[in-house]
């Protein structure tokens, strides 16, 4: 297993190899914090692939042709760049350990996200935004890492290089694969209120489905207050959610209506607490106040992403 | 969930307009319950009669209770008789109002304030339903003196056509009848005051503490006082004794900072607090010796008399039994906090339960999160004897319809209501409804209120005249205005809707008679 590693061989130190997002998991997946098991195909696989391929002479080659005020000129590199990721076949030591992982989890469904690593921290947060591919199938899952890797190359990003002056920082794509959790409902955590920043209260976001939904503002999610001094709940406001994102029959995400269920509360007083205080746990691991995205399924909670909040002041 | 000896209401549609009792801000329906479904009931006891029905509106912390309009009359007219031909009931009354306060606030001091989680559910539900049996029982006697006037004036009107017996004209039957109802004891409001005084003449016998004082820089004051542990002990002793007045309906406490701010407040008068205690005690026995030669010039007959001095005396009791009812509620919270905490609610949600509901959710962890969220936003509650409910949704809306208030004309520039302490002012309108408005009070602002409460004390000692919505002879509002010496109209009934802050208004107290100026 030269470019994968299970989650649990990952701590934070590994950003470098697996980037922040693998990181992140790794890292919860050693403090006991429920996560979805997965592994992380390592940035240094899309790096041989790009080299061995013969495709970093060509992305120089292409990144050099665009004028960033022209926004033709980037759609046309982005197109020609990501065509040319795609089509090309991946190394094949690498795509049978792919697979092999992919078996071992045991799971039809994963969902397959770009961890990247970067140098430059102003980097990184666009990084962060990089791919993430929902209810993939064996059939497909070499398809979307390559996908991964090849949105280091959309408009969009290529675009924020030129802006930020960073085409010479070095960007790699990890990419998780990860056991996809059909949440029954989903959401976000600020373990400190992002508007009043009260470090005694926690928000909670909660939605029916997937937290994609919830996490791109498609849906609006139930707000949760909790104080945590005494870990009540101080606040609960329903969202009045109208439709929720889910697998369907054909394993395909698609959009659900969901008629008067939307009005309820999502998640119960019990739930509410039970998830605070799993949410307290991931904090309290990493001593800053987190970003947390979360799912429920199966009658339990999983953590699917951490991550620092940075909009604090203090 | 409810309490239902009835299978469905029997007056709800029964013609008698509704009237609006109270507007309450910071109420929820725990604490109003306890008397809404009394006056439906144990108010028989001794007033003769219960109400028929009334229903009571909330959004959010916000309610509105109703009576039936001829109800309410019929149920004043009964217990205004007791008071004018049962000899020795008017003072039956005050003594009963100050037993219950006092037995109310005994248990409530053994509520515990810490470590509530070391009680069982059947303790908690103890210290529940006790105190909902006790604070009820509070009602039966409390609740009188405030049925016979509050709502159609019964009480003062007999009162004042008596007055016209003894000769007394139309123009001074007012002053005559705020002279002759004069309380002759202190209130708890003005005893606090006092107690404040003596705290600000101790600061006044040290010259350097009295400047500090003077310059008001709060912070500073906090510094100097580390010095003067005897001060300090005293505004400590102050705040432990009164914390809990803030506590209108549903949270508050002062601090030892807002007693400081209050002594401030005092030196900035510019007065001295020893003058200001001398002032206020001369004129209680001022007010004792104008109301003895009134009685004496009037001829006011002995048993007239004793109904008079009982009706003064209605005003002290009702700051009492007040005191001890914000004390009850205060030490409540912390058990309704542990129910919210153990039962995964928010505490606003145990606060719209019913007595029927926390008896189910305490003892069978039956309890239904949903409807008590959706009481928060919105509800109304219906009884009469043997019947009451809590409607949501569709149900409450529709209710909501029955008791829809007239839109009020704002261009109106003159109110009228009663005097609750003769004399005039003038100056520009503070709309103070709770403790947290008190900041934008200035020295010679106009309060203007739906109705006061111990909370805003400190704002009603700046102002040159209150205004209120609501509320008789025997208001807060009247009581504290009397004692304070400020102008005080009471019962304008939309004064908080016509008037906005900054208005420069004219109060002429005698008559009863708000003008906007501008």
């Amino acid at each position: 297993m030269k470019y994968l590693l299970p989650f649990k061989q990952i701590t934070k130190d590994s950003v470098d190899i697996a980037g922040g997002k693998a990181a992140s998991l790794g890292e919860m997946t050693h403090a006991g914090v429920p996560v979805p098991p997965g592994f992380v195909v390592l940035a240094s696989a899309s790096d041989r692939f790009i080299e061995e391929t013969g495709l970093d002479t060509e992305i120089k080659a292409r990144i050099a042709e665009v004028n960033p005020d022209d926004v033709n000129t980037i759609e046309r590199a982005s197109n020609v760049l990501r065509d040319a990721i795609h089509s090309t076949d991946m190394p094949e030591d690498i795509s049978k350990e792919i697979l092999a992982a992919f078996d071992e989890l045991g799971s039809e469904f994963v969902a397959v996200r770009s961890s990247a690593t970067a140098e430059d921290s102003k980097a990184a947060s666009w990084a962060g935004e990089l791919d993430t591919f929902l209810n993939t199938t064996r059939e497909h899952v070499l398809e979307k890492v390559k996908e991964c890797w090849s949105s280091l190359f959309t408009s969009r990003a290529i675009f924020y290089r030129y802006e930020k002056n960073l085409h010479d920082s070095y960007v790699g794509v990890a990419v998780v694969i990860q056991q996809m959790i059909q949440s029954e409902i989903s959401g976000i955590t600020f373990t400190v209120h992002p508007v009043t920043q009260d470090d005694n209260q926690m928000i909670i976001e909660a939605g029916y489905g997937l937290g994609e939904a919830i996490v791109s503002g498609h849906v609006t999610p139930d707000s949760y207050v909790i104080s945590k001094v005494d870990m009540m709940i101080e606040d609960i406001h329903i969202g009045g959610q109208k439709k929720k994102l889910a697998k369907s029959d054909i394993g395909q995400n698609e959009w659900i209506d969901i008629h008067e269920d939307g009005q309820k509360q999502k998640l119960s007083g019990k739930q509410i607490i039970e998830l605070a205080e799993l949410c307290i746990t991931v904090e309290k691991h990493y001593g800053f106040p987190c970003d947390i995205e979360w799912a429920f399924a199966d009658g339990q909670f999983y953590i699917t992403q951490s991550r620092p909040i940075t909009t604090l002041n203090k | 969930m409810n309490n239902y000896m009835k299978e469905k209401p029997e007056f709800l549609y029964e013609a008698d307009p509704w009237m609006l009792g109270e507007n309450i801000p910071n109420c929820d329906l725990f604490f109003s319950t306890i008397w809404l479904e009394g006056f439906v009931s144990y108010f028989r006891k001794h007033a003769g009669r219960p109400y028929k029905k009334l229903l009571c509106r909330y959004e959010g912390y916000n309610l509105w209770f109703y009576f039936g309009e001829q109800d309410a009359y019929d149920v004043a007219e009964i217990v205004a008789e007791k008071i004018l031909y049962q000899e020795g009931f008017a003072q039956e009354v005050n003594k009963h109002i100050c037993i219950d306060s006092d037995i109310l606030r005994t248990f409530c001091e053994k509520i515990p304030q810490k470590h509530l989680d070391q009680l069982s559910n059947e303790e908690l539900w103890y210290y529940y339903e006790t105190h909902q049996k006790i604070h009820s029982a509070y009602y039966e006697w409390a609740w009188i003196p405030v049925c016979v006037d509050m709502f159609h004036g019964n009480l003062t009107k007999k009162v004042k056509e008596y007055l016209h017996t003894k000769g007394v004209s139309e123009e001074k039957v007012n002053e005559y009848f705020v002279v002759l109802t004069q309380p002759v004891n202190k209130s708890l409001i003005i005893l606090e005051q006092e107690e404040l005084l003596a705290i600000a003449i101790a600061i006044e016998h040290v010259a350097i503490l009295a400047q500090i004082f003077k310059d008001g820089n709060i912070e500073r004051i906090q510094m100097t006082l580390k010095d003067h542990s005897d001060i300090l002990e005293m505004l400590h002793a102050h705040t432990n004794k009164y914390y809990y007045t803030k506590h209108l309906w549903v949270t508050g406490e002062y601090t030892i900072e807002d007693y400081i701010q209050q002594l401030v407040d005092i030196f900035a008068t510019g007065e001295k607090p020893s003058e200001i205690l001398k002032k206020q005690d001369a004129s209680f026995v001022r007010a004792k010796e104008e109301r003895d030669a009134l009685v004496e010039q009037l001829q006011i007959e002995e048993k007239w008399k004793k109904i008079l001095y009982a009706y003064g005396e209605f005003m002290v009791t009702k700051i009492y039994r007040r005191y001890a009812q914000i004390f009850a509620v205060h030490h409540m919270s912390a058990i309704l906090k542990e129910i919210a905490k153990r039962k995964y609610l928010t505490e606003m949600q145990v606060r719209f339960a019913t007595l029927y509901d926390i008896e189910k959710m305490l003892l069978h962890d039956e309890y239904n999160a949903e409807e008590l969220l959706e009481r928060t936003k919105h509800c109304v509650y219906y009884a009469e004897e043997g019947y009451s409910h809590v409607y949501i949704k569709e149900e409450s809306s529709s209710l909501e319809k029955e008791v829809e208030q007239e839109i009020v004309d704002e261009d109106i520039t003159e109110l009228h209501g009663e005097t609750g302490c003769l004399g005039y002012g003038k100056g520009p309108v503070k709309i103070i409804i709770r403790a947290e408005d008190m900041a934008k009070m200035n020295p010679g602002d106009v309060l203007v209120s739906i109705a006061t409460d111990p909370d805003i004390v400190p704002a009603m000692k700046k102002a040159c005249a209150i205004v209120t919505e609501q509320g008789g002879v025997t208001s807060h509002a009247a009581i504290v205005s009397r004692e304070l010496g400020i102008p005080c109209v009471i019962g304008t009934k939309i004064a908080t809707k016509v008037l906005k802050d900054g208005d420069m208004v004219e109060v002429d107290a005698n008559r009863g008679i708000v003008k906007k100026l501008t």
